[in-house]
């Protein structure tokens, strides 16, 4: 219910935030509804819908309690994820974002980089297990020599 | 007559070399992506829309129509080889498909499942090439209301079939609505939701939303199987080109599966999945020995896969004809449309029928690529399943990050990218699925448009919306779906406090 509960009141802070943006729009000049009409009328359906999804989120744990509580300490046993394999998607984020920052931001050219992004990714992806790497490395080759010939050479293309 | 002219137009617009290898690569892909469970032919659709930026408008088109039906069939492959659908679509194929394989004969399974594809999409096709026009030459005769009320009762048809919560589902869709919004007002241009940033006056790339949403969040939430392996597979060319005879006694299912198929590709929302189980269920119905179902036998096998793929033409009807997709793919196809300044809608198909009709003759070439691939070169195919999935996700996000930016050539378009991809994959793992969410994204905007110009036309009168009787139908429509889920719980909450008290 917590995290059902915190989603909910996320999406109704953002859309009081685009509510108030939408209310400084102007006035409709030259016709009935303007700009302004259509974001504030879907905000306050999502809205609408976001709060009767938390009346039901809360009565639902309240009808559902016994057996709600018994299915959550048996949850609770069950899980035995690696914490690595838990955090890997946040590590492929990571890798995602620097090698974002690093083609904005530097002057490494852009196929070197994403040469070891891909490589660096795969393997990390392999719990970085030595055998790993030379296809790591292989498949890295090629997806940057794809990423040149279809790009750059057939469609012509700017690279980043 | 016209109609024949037109087809000759379609020709023209495809009969050209770097068109029809376009095709044969793209199916090509598409059947390679599909193979690979967790990799869907909606994934495969959304890379592909970037490059055909650079692309003429035929053999841009030809290349994602080709990537999504190789990409519908792919899943077959390990549907039948290892009992995982390779797309959600495949899933009612393993019931089959899978027994035949164990039993010893994998490529006879794969062959029904080939065929059954080729002669299911083929059919739907064939219907879409001449419901199409018909449609067309109705859908003229909406207006701004109607249209309206008929987006509204698409995207409550859409939200209604998404798995989970229907609220959820109807929170999905308005926040896809709103994502719509960002950039230029429709009429006035006044920017909007922009927060003051200037790279969003012109709306979100639409390619970095559909790539962010549909291949980046996926991928991410496909780390946590990186390490699942697959169990061992045999392929093989054994009577993979099945009997004549054989497939003479399975015509009527053939038949029943691809209008079953076909229509349920017409509704918004309810996609290949749903058509290949009901399909799957009627065909055990219709069967004179139910009990077999399950252990092994062809007419399983091709009643799933005629309707998964038949679903493909279908899906087109709604897109062509009045510019609406009932589905992920088909919003695909839309973008890769409005890139080129192709408007879909009944103008269309005055004003360009030879793309049009190119169209439709792509998914018939692409079609026929499909069987010729499958059955020639199942084996590579197969191969890449023995592909370690820690090989494939850093390249495709690779491809992503190029997909985006070459959309506007700015790196704004990657953080876009990775915005909804994350965005998308904490979505999904709250139980707030895509679908409605990416066909809000589109819609949404066509809504707004519509209800607009309706109002100034009708000098701000809402009272068309229920006099005019199609916009009345679809509103009812709309109505009915939206509140029957909610009558169901009602009665099977009264019919479980009754049978409490009884006891």
């Amino acid at each position: 219910m917590r995290s059902e509960l915190t989603s909910a009141a996320c999406i109704m802070v953002f859309c009081a935030v685009l509510y108030h943006q939408a209310a400084s729009l102007p006035l409709p000049r030259f016709e009935i509804l303007g700009p302004a009409f259509f974001p504030k009328l879907v905000l306050s359906i999502i809205m609408g819908l976001n709060f009767l999804h938390m009346i039901m989120v809360v009565a639902r744990h309240y009808r559902e309690k016994p057996a709600a509580v018994s299915s959550a300490l048996a949850a609770k046993g069950g899980d035995e994820q690696s914490f690595f394999l838990r955090i890997l998607p946040a590590v492929a984020v990571a890798y995602f974002v620097l090698y974002a920052l690093m083609i904005s931001y530097t002057e490494i050219p852009y196929l070197a980089l994403t040469f070891v992004y891909v490589a660096l990714t795969s393997w990390t992806l392999a719990f970085f297990r030595p055998g790993a790497l030379l296809p790591a490395v292989l498949v890295s080759l090629g997806v940057t020599g794809f990423i040149y010939v279809v790009f750059a050479r057939f469609l012509e293309l700017l690279l980043p | 007559m016209d109609i024949l002219h037109n087809i000759s137009l379609g020709i023209q617009q495809l009969a050209h070399i770097d068109v029809i290898l376009i095709t044969m690569v793209g199916t090509a892909m598409g059947i390679l992506v599909g193979v690979v469970p967790g990799l869907s032919a909606t994934m495969a659709v959304a890379m592909a829309v970037p490059i055909t930026f650079a692309m003429e408008a035929m053999p841009g088109l030809a290349l994602l129509i080709s990537v999504y039906v190789g990409g519908l069939t792919g899943g077959l492959v390990s549907a039948v080889l290892l009992r995982i659908p390779g797309t959600p679509a495949s899933i009612a194929t393993t019931y089959d498909g899978y027994p035949m394989a164990v039993k010893g004969e994998p490529g006879r399974a794969l062959g029904y499942a080939v065929v059954a594809s080729f002669l299911g999409g083929g059919f739907s096709y064939l219907l879409l090439l001449t419901l199409a026009p018909a449609v067309a030459r109705e859908a003229v005769k909406l207006g701004y209301f109607e249209i309206f009320s008929v987006v509204m009762c698409a995207m409550v048809m859409i939200a209604d079939s998404s798995q989970g919560s229907l609220l959820k589902a109807l929170i999905a869709g308005f926040m896809g609505m709103l994502v719509g919004m960002v950039g230029p007002d429709p009429i006035s241009g006044t920017a909007r939701l922009t927060f003051g940033f200037s790279e969003l006056r012109g709306g979100f790339a639409e390619a970095s939303v559909l790539i962010g949403l549909f291949a980046f969040s996926q991928l991410i939430s496909d780390i946590s199987n990186v390490n699942r392996k697959l169990p061992d597979f045999k392929v093989s060319y054994k009577n993979i080109i099945p009997r004549a005879r054989d497939l003479l006694d399975s015509k009527w299912n053939l038949l029943r599966s691809a209008l079953i198929g076909t229509s349920i590709g017409i509704v918004p929302g309810v996609g290949a999945t749903t058509a290949s189980i009901i399909a799957y269920n009627q065909a055990k119905s219709a069967s004179k020995d139910p009990g077999k179902f399950g252990t092994g036998i062809k007419e399983g096998i091709i009643a799933s896969e005629a309707a998964n793929n038949a679903v493909s033409g279908g899906a087109m009807v709604p897109l062509l004809t009045l510019g609406l997709p009932g589905c992920p793919v088909a919003a695909l196809l839309l973008s890769g449309l409005i890139v080129k300044d192709l408007t879909p809608g009944p103008s269309l198909f005055s004003s360009d029928p030879g793309i049009v009709y190119g169209f439709f003759l792509a998914f018939i070439l692409a079609n026929v690529f499909m069987l010729l691939l499958m059955l020639t070169l199942i084996k590579p195919f197969a191969m890449v399943l023995k592909i370690p999935k820690y090989l494939l996700i850093g390249p495709i996000l690779a491809l992503c990050v190029i997909g985006a930016y070459i959309s506007n050539n700015r790196m704004m378009d990657v953080w876009v990218l990775l915005g909804f991809g994350l965005f998308g994959y904490i979505a999904d793992k709250r139980g707030y699925p895509m679908g409605p969410l990416v066909l809000g994204i589109i819609l949404g905007p066509i809504a707004e448009l519509q209800l607009r110009r309706g109002l100034s036309s009708s000098g701000g009168s809402f009272m068309p919306l229920v006099t005019r009787p199609v916009s009345l139908i679809f509103l009812i429509i709309a109505l009915i779906v939206l509140c029957l889920p909610f009558y169901q719980e009602w009665r099977s909450r009264k019919k479980k406090r009754s049978g409490a008290e009884a006891v």
